[in-house]
């Protein structure tokens, strides 16, 4: 909801609730007083009948064809003036309509008499009735005044917010140079967008320095090892070397593999947490699954490994191409290296979940640091054990969740949409 | 064949040239870029092997150069930045492949014959060795004209060892080579062994000759009469 129409809706309830109770008050203010109007000007007319009566101009008992003035032989020796509530007829709106009455005793001619005066309210009501729509039309024209308002608002002042807002979205870490969000004449605004200016500056410049390091570090690293592992080659291939020099030189350029493989993973892991691959697009991961086995294939066979896929359904995923062959080419390598001679791979698509599993040796250690970093089982010395953290750190990136389950000797990676 | 080699590491310049020359190349060296632009201002190369990160500026300028002055030069990024930015970029601007550090030097042999191959000749090529034909482009294989069928990664195998006739291949180029991501699974060099020994079988069916040659501990050879 919108934070004007939020202030708004607050604002309407109040203010229905003030005209509710200003209206029932204005209500009864206007009854009572247009009553003790109506009950002064009976007490007048009072006066007059009575006046009349004591000249005997009028011929008892009386009753007035409109119903307003009945004069009427009383049993009762006395009595007070008493003003009521009644209802009458009236001829003008032909329905009966609310009325007041003053009766009151005299004594004419050694007899008593009960004097009743009824007057109606008609004129009072049609006051309160114009009173009444009177307010209601008030409340409507305050709510479109506010409408009206509000849009010319949402034009004008809300604008920079607006574009503010749109700016943020559009925002994106890896951009070269930040344009920077326009200054406003609203003190709130202007001060936000100089926050948010720098905070993006900042965003920028360090995500920036982070990738400067990372490439510089790899490139630092991976020269002299370049240098390093040529030079051991161009040894290795020489036919002079003796036996025992060779086996020395092979180990010392295993060692250099292993360092430049393990440089080119850490940095790979550091890109993936600075959020170096932005670029995302819908990859059916099922079918890049189902790509990678055929081309292992002959390394599988070799190994004995039977592989099974039911890979019918894509399993959709919206994430950067490069991180998602990375993803599948760790998961397969994963299963392949940790199997078994005569073992099997099975990927299946169950209820979009994309599921891995494959025979291998008892897991050692806990299962819960599988996927932590240098997490090795030892059995394979060629493994640096970081495969899993980057399938992990994958999958944090691409909204991606991994379970690692094993029953009974199978190992099970389950891959989810978050 | 001419080749300019654009690199700052003394260490792995030498390297990459002594092995080069070996091969077979004329080869020309620069260690800074304003040195390499000079030198393909003036003098014309079959192909340029340019380090993207050189002291005096990024091998992305003589790349671009390269491809104004000479179109027909072919361009080999080697780099140790591993950067995904450098390799886009450089490929966009006409380098034909990128190499990443540290290589196999095999495998660069094997990547400069295929850069010429497609930069001089259209890949149109064919590789004669002895009596066998074999044709990159369309993946074929001939012995006296007549065909040898072979699997892919046999082919690739195949190609991988013509292109380093005579040199003695290590496991883990092979391995790399054939299975890049892949090369790390366990039990990749028994994979390159019986995958060398079905060619070599199939080969030796057809040819009546053996090629292959073990190396003990190191490799593999392909060897053949040197004309």
């Amino acid at each position: 909801m919108k934070l004007q129409t939020k202030i708004n809706r607050r604002f309407i309830t109040l203010l229905l609730l003030v005209f509710v109770v200003a209206g029932c008050g204005l209500y009864f203010t206007l009854v009572t007083v247009i009553n003790s109007n109506i009950d002064e000007i009976l007490s007048n007319r009072a006066e007059t009948v009575r006046a009349s009566l004591h000249q005997n101009k009028i011929t008892l008992p009386f009753h007035s064809p409109d119903q307003t003035i009945d004069i009427q032989l009383s049993n009762e020796q006395s009595g007070e003036r008493q003003f009521s509530d009644t209802t009458i007829y009236a001829a003008s709106e032909k329905s009966m309509v609310s009325a007041r009455k003053l009766v009151f005793p005299d004594r004419i001619n050694g007899k008593t008499y009960k004097v009743t005066l009824v007057l109606s309210h008609l004129e009072a009501d049609d006051f309160v009735e114009v009173a009444f729509w009177f307010m209601l039309g008030t409340f409507i024209f305050i709510i479109l005044a506010l409408y009206f308002l509000n849009r010319k608002l949402s034009a004008t002042i809300w604008n920079p917010f607006y574009r503010t807002l749109k700016e943020l979205t559009n925002f994106q870490v890896d951009q070269k140079t930040v344009k920077g969000l326009p200054s406003s004449t609203i003190d709130e605004f202007g001060q936000m967008n100089n926050v948010l200016n720098q905070m993006m500056r900042k965003m920028t410049d360090d995500y920036a320095n982070l990738k400067e390091f990372s490439e510089n570090a790899s490139h630092e690293m991976q020269t002299p090892l370049a240098v390093v592992k040529s030079k051991l080659e161009t040894l290795l291939t020489d036919r002079n070397l003796s036996e025992e020099h060779r086996k020395q030189v092979q180990t010392a350029y295993d060692a250099a593999s292993r360092v430049s493989k393990l440089g080119q993973t850490l940095l790979l892991l550091s890109k993936i947490e600075n959020n170096q691959f932005v670029e995302k697009r819908s990859i059916d991961l099922s079918a890049l699954v189902a790509e990678r086995l055929d081309e292992l294939d002959e390394l599988l066979a070799l190994r004995n490994i039977e592989v099974a896929y039911d890979l019918q359904q894509s399993f959709v995923v919206n994430m950067n191409p490069l991180l998602a062959d990375l993803l599948v080419t760790n998961l397969l390598e994963n299963a392949i290296k940790h199997n078994v001679n005569n073992g099997f791979i099975h990927v299946t698509l169950h209820s979009s979940k994309l599921i891995f599993r494959n025979t291998g040796k008892r897991l050692q250690g806990n299962p819960q640091s599988l996927f932590s970093r240098f997490a090795k089982e030892g059995v394979t010395k060629d493994s640096c054990g970081l495969g899993l953290s980057i399938v992990a750190e994958i999958c944090k990136v691409s909204s991606l969740s991994i379970d690692y389950t094993c029953v009974e000797g199978e190992h099970c990676l389950t891959l989810s949409l978050q | 064949m001419k080749l300019l080699v654009v690199e700052d590491e003394d260490g792995l310049r030498e390297t990459i040239v002594s092995f080069l020359e070996e091969v077979g190349y004329q080869c020309e060296q620069a260690i800074r870029l304003g040195m390499a632009l000079n030198k393909v201002n003036d003098y014309e190369y079959d192909c340029v092997l340019v380090d993207i990160g050189l002291p005096d500026g990024s091998g992305l300028q003589l790349i671009r150069e390269i491809k104004k002055i000479a179109p027909t030069t072919g361009v080999l990024v080697i780099s140790a930045r591993n950067s995904l930015d450098d390799k886009i970029t450089g490929l966009e601007l006409g380098a034909d492949d990128y190499l990443a550090k540290p290589f196999h030097l095999a495998e660069l042999n094997a990547r400069i014959k295929s850069i010429l191959r497609r930069v001089k000749y259209d890949g149109k090529i064919e590789v004669n060795i002895e009596r066998l034909r074999i044709l990159p482009e369309s993946r074929q294989l001939f012995f006296n004209d007549e065909p040898i069928v072979l699997t892919k990664k046999e082919f690739d195998l195949l190609a991988f060892f013509a292109a380093n006739a005579n040199r003695v291949l290590t496991k883990e180029s092979i391995a790399e080579h054939l299975w890049g991501d892949f090369a790390d699974a366990a039990d990749t060099f028994d994979f390159v062994y019986s995958q060398i020994k079905n060619l070599r079988r199939k080969l030796l069916e057809k040819t009546g000759i053996d090629y292959f040659k073990n190396v003990y501990g190191i490799g593999y050879m392909f060897q053949v009469d040197k004309k």
